[in-house]
């Protein structure tokens, strides 16, 4: 085991588990919050896998789950927008730590790869980590009143 | 005003063409010749459905 899959280990143990206590248990709005942060908590511990392993393919499976995680949030935000409607789910604190934790990741995993098309990749796929959590953890606090069912 | 909407229309599909293009460039492992065609050839179809989206958004205003 390397600084990298530890790394990945303390994020996957404290991110994921937590968020998966988070989906499991309590208030809908709760719930669809900890299943919106798990995905972008999931995502840079599998870019640090990636690292640790040595296996660029976990880059990938890394950009897929960016890129349809929020996805998935803004579908469960117009299916449960009826529930959500009186009193949407306000979550900043642990949406910006959850940003945090993979601006930190990215910009580290940045400085070890090197300029090239590598960097870019990563760069992309942080502005979609990034970018679509704070979207999606928008919608979920309402703040798209226009999104509804009809 | 056709010949404008015209040109208008190919200059968007192509800026998202070599959007994508370029994007596909730095997804990829390996550049050689048969990744160029595939990607070119896949950006061409993004980037017809791209501005078939953002005009189907738009219009929806």
């Amino acid at each position: 085991m390397n600084g990298w899959i530890l790394a990945a280990t303390v994020v996957l143990a404290v991110g994921l588990g937590t968020t998966l206590w988070g989906v499991a248990t309590g208030p809908l709005g709760r719930r669809v919050v900890a299943q919106n942060l798990s995905t972008a908590l999931v995502c840079p511990g599998l870019l640090l896998l990636s690292q640790g392993y040595s296996r660029t393919a976990y880059v990938d499976l890394a950009l897929l789950l960016a890129l349809l995680g929020p996805v998935g949030t803004l579908v469960f935000v117009r299916l449960l927008a009826d529930e959500l409607g009186d009193n949407p789910p306000q979550a900043w604190g642990p949406t910006w730590v959850a940003a945090g934790v993979g601006t930190v990741v990215v910009a580290v995993l940045c400085a070890v790869t090197g300029p090239g098309r590598a960097m870019v990749k990563l760069l992309v796929i942080g502005a979609l980590l990034v970018g679509g959590n704070l979207l999606a953890s928008r919608a979920l606090s309402g703040g798209f009143p226009g999104v509804s069912r009809d | 005003m056709k010949t404008r909407t015209t040109l208008l229309a190919v200059g968007e599909v192509l800026a998202w063409w070599a959007a994508l293009v370029v994007l596909w460039l730095m997804l990829i492992s390996t550049v050689y010749t048969l990744e160029w065609v595939v990607g070119a050839c896949a950006a061409g179809l993004g980037a017809l459905v791209a501005r078939a989206g953002r005009r189907a958004a738009v219009s929806r205003r």
